[in-house]
């Protein structure tokens, strides 16, 4: 190890000084009041955690977190389910697999700005595409007012989805493409149906597919500002608003330094919650 | 064949590379640290911002005598009518004074990105020559880094005598001149499609208060197929525009300013009549105003699908853009009914800071902007009005002119809430907040805590 340390050092610094020493210095601003021009004073005996205890007092952080929460939850669930339905579909050895393969990511490859956009023009109950489709074939009664506050959060979630299905159904279909075809035909010749082979021999397999797609997900979800912001800029709204947004707010529209960095080191944590157990478990497999 | 023996193997390059990789790296912590010490001792540096004159000839760095400095100018009016305005009102500043002028625009709306890029230029003491801000308590977070300008600026240009006491009121901070406002925008104006309200039978000229507008609006509903109100909801600003020039016009002049004062109890009825009445008028604003921004909402009044906007005057480029729509005949303005006494002021200003390494070139721009030349190139082109209400009106158009003529007839230009003028930025952040909240769930109740609370 020693010997190869020209190799290894460099890079490690890098990374501890750009990752993890901001990551120290942010949780050192959120232990002082740093606020606006003001440089606060970096003395141990300055420091206390009156910003954590603003933090719980503050209704709009508890709404921003029910609504990450949600957000962390529910959209990395049905990006997972539509990812491993079109990884079913394009393993079925049809034509144009590529080109529907190509289809499906392509929306993952589009910036959020671009995308965000799109679907709020989309969106719009006037003239939207997507209500003039449903009035199309006659279905108007569930044309929405889709960027209304009681389905915001949703809007934003189908959009999610939509930009994401395409990146799970890539790491589906690898998963997929690594399970022998013998196990398919021994199952068959045991007289499963289609159903049954996937329900019971194939998902199984594909945990690790899973897993995995789902930790980017989730860590994505945490990330979710750019989305928000081209669509609302930075209050969507209490229905809407994210951990991501509010932190932004306190930071860079109010200058609360010190707040702001308060609020991202709960998103730090949340982010630990979902990346640690993660690493521990692929730890234990041997799989690190 | 070339002789490789005396070249370093690649093993060994990559060796060496990495020891000079982590010196570097080593190096820069080392900088940092020196930089932390130094910061820390920013304490002082803050001290030197506020304070010292000293602070100021240590940090002067000028590059000659008088017109040979270069001034850097954050801005942000790069684009449009603003972007041409600003160019040729740079352009007299540098033909004037020989002085060479480095903007720096960063994008995003209302300058948002230039105060995220002064704030950390001040806090690395990096100041720059000057930059825009808007007025009032805008730039309050500023206030000790910024110089007392009125013996060097507002003295020598006239302009105590020449600026509107609105302007004037929004260019002192903590009572000290430390701003010069450059442009004048309206609040509580109302722009109207004139034959939407000739096909709905109403005369503009009969609505004096607010109860005859919300009944122009049902009328405007019942009698065409226009959307009366064009609002886009999509953002909490434009309706805290809204909000407040509906509060100037219930609660006058003297609860307004008890309201931008923090006494919000004693003006809760006033507060919560408002927001009714916003609950009321929202059922004419477009059913997709949660999906369009500002300006395509004023687009509908251009395009005969509205009959009522309202938003700052800034938005009456919208509707000058619009090609055969013209003012006095397709479209027209009025005072929000109750206010047409009271110019609801927001206005963009340039500053002077203290620590600027070029205080020469600083302190001719600031008189640049003071100044009625300059005043005259920037507004006539960008749609504003000026400040000094001794600018001559020949370059102006008539929209314009009719602002400027309307400003002189009025008994107070109280500043604006929405672009924190008469509440800091922190305030007004939480004000909007809670106007997000209330177009979302229109509970007034919980808007008006989240008001009363917004000044805690």
């Amino acid at each position: 190890m020693i010997r190869s340390i020209h190799f290894w050092l460099l890079p490690m610094l890098i990374v501890f000084l750009a990752v993890y020493g901001t990551i120290g210095w942010n949780f050192i601003i959120s232990l002082t009041d740093f606020q606006g021009i003001t440089l606060p004073a970096y003395e141990v005996s300055n420091f206390d955690l009156e910003m954590y205890t603003q933090l719980i007092e503050d209704s709009t952080f508890w709404r921003a977190l029910r609504n990450t929460v949600i957000l962390m939850v529910l959209f990395p669930l049905a990006c997972l389910s539509v990812g491993i339905f079109l990884a079913i579909i394009v393993d079925q050895k049809i034509r144009f697999e590529n080109t529907f393969r190509i289809i499906y990511l392509l929306p993952f490859s589009l910036s959020f700005v671009v995308t965000a956009k799109f679907w709020l023009w989309m969106y719009n109950p006037e003239i939207g595409v997507i209500n003039s489709i449903l009035g199309y074939f006659g279905l108007d009664f569930l044309a929405l007012n889709w960027l209304a506050p009681e389905y915001r959060l949703w809007a934003v979630m189908i959009a999610l989805v939509w930009q994401f299905s395409g990146y799970a159904m890539i790491i589906y279909l690898a998963g997929l493409r690594r399970i022998p075809t013998t196990q398919y035909e021994a199952a068959k010749s045991d007289g499963a149906n289609s159903l049954t082979v996937y329900l019971r021999i194939i998902i199984p397999q594909l945990r690790a597919s899973t897993v995995s797609a789902a930790i980017v997900l989730i860590v994505f979800t945490l990330k979710a500002f750019d989305f928000l912001y081209a669509m609302f800029r930075s209050f969507p709204g209490p229905t809407a608003d994210i951990l991501a947004t509010m932190m932004y707010r306190e930071a860079f529209e109010s200058a609360n330094w010190a707040y702001g960095a308060t609020i991202a080191m709960v998103l730090f944590l949340l982010a630990l919650v979902i990346v640690v157990p993660y690493l521990y478990t692929e730890y234990r497999r041997g799989a690190l | 064949m070339v002789d490789d023996s005396n070249h370093p193997s690649r093993r060994r390059i990559i060796k060496y590379g990495g020891y000079a990789g982590v010196s570097s790296i080593l190096g820069l912590a080392g900088c940092s640290g020196d930089d932390t010490g130094d910061g820390s001792g920013g304490e002082d540096g803050g001290d030197g911002n506020s304070g010292g004159d000293g602070g100021d000839g240590g940090n002067e760095t000028t590059t000659g005598e008088g017109g040979s400095e270069e001034l850097t100018l954050i801005h942000h009016w790069s684009r449009g009518a603003d972007g041409e305005a600003m160019a040729q009102f740079l352009s007299g500043f540098e033909d004037g004074s020989g002085i060479s002028v480095s903007e720096e625009t960063p994008s995003g709306q209302g300058g948002a990105n230039v105060r995220t890029i002064v704030r950390q230029r001040l806090l690395n003491e990096n100041a720059p020559g000057s930059w825009q801000g808007l007025g009032g308590l805008d730039q309050i977070e500023f206030a000790t880094a910024l110089k007392d300008i009125e013996s060097d600026v507002w003295e020598p240009e006239g302009a105590k005598e020449a600026y509107y006491e609105g302007a004037q009121e929004a260019a002192q901070l903590d009572g000290e001149y430390k701003q010069v406002p450059t442009n004048l925008h309206r609040i509580n104006s109302l722009y109207y499609n004139t034959n939407i309200l000739d096909e709905a039978g109403v005369d503009p000229d009969s609505i004096s208060t607010i109860d005859d507008l919300t009944a122009a609006f049902d009328q405007i509903a019942s009698e065409t197929d226009a959307t009366p109100f064009a609002k886009s909801i999509s953002e909490p600003w434009t309706m805290l525009a809204t909000w407040e020039s509906l509060f100037l016009s219930i609660a006058g002049l003297e609860k307004f300013r008890q309201f931008t004062d923090g006494d919000v109890a004693s003006v809760e009825s006033e507060v919560r009549e408002t927001f009714e009445l916003i609950q009321q008028y929202s059922e004419h604003f477009p059913n997709d105003a949660n999906s369009i921004a500002w300006p395509e909402a004023a687009a509908r009044v251009g395009n005969g699908d509205a009959a009522f906007y309202h938003n700052g005057d800034f938005a009456v480029g919208v509707l000058l853009g619009i090609d055969g729509f013209e003012f006095g005949d397709d479209w027209n303005w009025m005072t929000v009914p109750g206010t047409e006494d009271y110019f609801l002021n927001v206005m963009d200003t340039f500053v002077y800071p203290k620590n600027t390494p070029t205080p020469e070139a600083t302190q001719a721009y600031c008189r640049w902007c003071a100044s009625v030349e300059g005043q005259e190139i920037l507004n006539s082109i960008k749609g504003s009005i000026p400040p000094r209400s001794d600018v001559p009106q020949d370059e102006f158009s008539g929209y314009q002119v009719e602002q400027m003529e309307s400003i002189a007839d009025t008994e107070a230009q109280p500043l604006t809430i929405t672009f924190t003028h008469a509440v800091n930025p922190d305030v007004s952040s939480s004000l909007k907040e809670a106007m997000g909240t209330f177009t979302s769930n229109q509970n007034v109740d919980e808007a008006y805590t989240g008001f009363r609370d917004a000044f805690e």
